[in-house]
């Protein structure tokens, strides 16, 4: 067992859920492809990877709050987006401090993604059905458009590319208005790996979610992932 | 856990009748009738009072009859249902169908005598269909256990196509719109299976999946009991035979409050469509759709493809079948340069010679039954649609009968394979219409009253098409 599943069950054993970086290392050591990422918990790891971020090619970072109590950054305001090398020591102090009272743990920075449509690919328990995997437009259009679809897991190939073409948002895989088209045998990949992640893992994971999965010009690359852990079996 | 396989409800050589009478309003005297009428093998009857009706003898019990019987039909009242059970268990019975009321439909008490018959039959090898129900039809074998007389349910001749269903309402309903669709020979297996307390619609899958009469199979579900088995019977079948679903109950919501996105958007009925497509079944909208694809399938060829040709006297039709292709994600066929080069030689020059092909007000019946020929043999064309309308002219209704009967009959004797291809037909129009309809009933066309609605069972058809090409191409590669 790899040093990141162990991770994973040692997680389940202090009975929390993953943080969101938890789940990138996790999802990292299964093989699925995420943008450089990178975590700092205290003043002197943020020192550190300061001077990554002033060498390296991005021109600006997004910045997630970590903390168990958390479950949705967006209502705590605890995502920042689009900030830059200069202001990244001073962000992260801000937020240290400002979210010290609701257990912070540390900031997960990661570059801004390019353009691109958003989508949904996760997997989920039905009472009915058992382990499905869910497909479909995500990001902020997910409870409006309400566009996924579902499939059996595990998933064969054929099955993820029937989803694809299950949906009814097809235009907005073509790449509108210029933005990429969706590669729909990365997307296949992806989605296989996915489903054969949940698969194995079904005795501790419940759910896994990668929303939103930007079709960006170098890959489809999720801007966040949750996994929840069966509560029940901890 | 592995239960007993279903197949002696459905092919019995020996029944008993629990509840028999002689009094002829009796829904047990119904039970006798039918039994008498069509079933060939040993019949048996049991009533608590003994005695005798129509001259064979009645058991006090199950215990009573001197063989085992294959199944046994149970219409008495709930309170004594227990007891017959526990004979049944004790002698070894396979196949119990409960037709009484006054189970877990009636609430708690009724709830606590079902568990207790559930409880009895545990580890045994007896298996039990209802309560509540309405129980079997299985023309073949001469088994008709429907307490309700055969002038107000219908009951099918011996055909390709097995249904179930929990609803002895819904049930009834298909039974009766077959019966008089066509030349009645519609049902393999029919089974209504009110409560469920026992056989499911996974043990049905599986049976009627490899019963060799029945090439279709139709299912109408409120909810299922197991639905991984079902999908997991339903995969290996579905290459091989059509399975339609009529899933209703549709807003009984499963999803919990969750905190992922992909366990929040996944509400049951949707959940439920996609997976019914994953796996080949053919999930229709309501009743109607329900006996339409009957027909369908069991008249006609699975279309090839997607490409649906129009014949036609009434332009405006034209137009609304070709959104109505359109809309179900089907196409109009580019008609083959030597269809187009026949189609102008032969008609006036104002008649739109291309798909849609549109007769005009002046079409007479030959110059219509030309057409629907070409389209046959066309080979950019999978599927036909006449619609017709009668009130032209010179269209005189009963040469076009005969001579489309005359194309139909002796389709396979007269042309190539390649020119047989799904018909369907819609006629809009006065009594005449009428007069067609029923005529293309007996020739086993599929009739529907208007493109948009025929045009829906095209496309289960055509969505079935892919699926079995999709399979074959997994099947080719070697990854099914």
């Amino acid at each position: 067992m790899s040093e990141f599943n162990a991770k994973l069950l040692a997680i389940h054993s202090e009975r929390r859920q993953p943080l969101e970086v938890e789940a990138y290392d996790f999802l990292i050591s299964e093989g699925i492809k995420f943008p450089p990422y990178y975590y700092a918990r205290t003043e002197a790891e943020m020192e550190e990877i300061m001077e990554i971020l002033d060498n390296d090619i991005y021109p600006s970072y997004a910045f997630k709050v970590m903390s168990p109590k958390i479950l949705h950054k967006s209502d705590f305001k605890a995502v920042f987006l689009n900030v830059t090398d200069a202001d990244a020591m001073a962000t992260f102090m801000d937020l240290k401090e400002r979210f010290a009272p609701l257990d912070f743990r540390g900031v997960l920075i990661v570059p801004m993604a390019g353009d691109g449509v958003e989508l949904l690919l996760g997997s989920t328990e039905d009472p009915t059905f058992g382990l499905i995997s869910v497909f479909g437009v995500g990001g902020t259009l997910v409870e409006v458009l309400k566009d996924v679809t579902f499939g059996k897991a595990p998933l064969t190939r054929a099955d993820a590319q029937l989803m694809i073409k299950s949906i009814n948002s097809q235009e907005l895989l073509n790449g509108p208005r210029g933005l990429p088209k969706l590669n729909e045998l990365h997307m296949v990949d992806l989605m296989v790996k996915i489903s054969d992640i949940a698969c194995r893992y079904k005795s501790i994971i419940k759910e896994i979610d990668l929303n939103p999965l930007r079709v960006t010009e170098n890959g489809i690359f999720p801007l966040d992932a949750r996994i929840i852990l069966r509560s029940e079996t901890c | 856990m592995n239960k007993d396989p279903i197949t002696t409800f459905f092919e019995a050589k020996s029944f008993a009748i629990v509840g028999a009478t002689g009094n002829k309003d009796k829904l047990g005297w119904f039970i006798i009738d039918n039994f008498l009428t069509h079933f060939d093998g040993d019949l048996y009857l049991v009533n608590a009072k003994g005695g005798e009706i129509e001259g064979m003898p009645v058991y006090k019990n199950v215990l009573e009859i001197p063989v085992i019987v294959d199944a046994v039909v149970i219409a008495i009242p709930a309170r004594f249902v227990q007891s017959v059970v526990e004979d049944c268990v004790k002698k070894g019975i396979k196949s119990v169908i409960i037709e009484s009321g006054g189970f877990a439909e009636v609430g708690d008490e009724g709830k606590l005598l079902q568990e207790k018959l559930v409880e009895t039959i545990k580890d045994t090898g007896t298996r039990i269909m209802g309560p509540n129900c309405i129980g079997v039809l299985s023309p073949e074998a001469g088994i008709d256990t429907i307490f309700i007389p055969q002038d107000r349910v219908g009951r099918p001749k011996g055909g390709p196509i097995s249904f179930f269903t929990q609803s002895g309402a819904m049930g009834s309903a298909i039974l009766s719109s077959l019966h008089h669709a066509g030349d009645g020979a519609w049902i393999s297996r029919f089974a209504s299976y009110g409560n469920a307390c026992d056989v499911n619609e996974v043990d049905f899958i599986k049976y009627m999946g490899q019963d060799l009469s029945t090439r279709i199979i139709m299912a109408h579900l409120e909810g299922f009991r197991d639905g991984y088995s079902f999908l997991k019977e339903a995969k290996k079948i579905t290459p091989k035979k059509p399975i339609v679903l009529l899933k209703t109950n549709r807003t009984e919501l499963g999803a919990t409050a969750s905190a992922s996105h992909s366990a929040s958007v996944a509400s049951d009925d949707a959940v439920v469509t996609a997976l019914m497509k994953q796996h080949g079944i053919i999930r229709v909208e309501d009743f109607e759709e329900m006996t339409s694809l009957a027909r369908a399938l069991r008249t006609q060829p699975i279309p090839r493809g997607a490409r649906i040709g129009v014949v036609t006297d009434g332009g405006g039709f034209a137009v609304s079948a070709s959104d109505a292709i359109e809309k179900e994600g089907l196409s109009l066929g580019n008609l083959d340069k030597q269809t187009f080069a026949t189609l102008k030689a032969k008609y006036p020059p104002w008649y739109i010679s291309g798909n849609p092909l549109d007769l005009t007000g002046t079409v007479t019946a030959e110059e219509f039954q030309f057409g629907i020929e070409q389209f046959c043999f066309d080979p950019n064309i999978d599927a036909i649609l006449m619609i017709i309308i009668p009130s032209a002219p010179q269209f005189d209704v009963h040469d076009f009968i005969n001579i489309f009967s005359d194309f139909i009959v002796n389709i396979k004797d007269k042309h190539p394979e390649s020119a047989i291809k799904p018909i369907f037909s819609v006629t809009l129009g006065g009594e005449e219409s009428q007069i067609i309809d029923a005529k293309m009933e007996k020739l086993d066309i599929p009739v529907f009253s208007t493109p948009d609605k025929a045009l829906t069972i095209v496309k289960y058809l055509v969505e079935y098409r892919n699926f079995l090409n999709h399979n074959r191409t997994l099947l080719l590669e070697g990854r099914y």
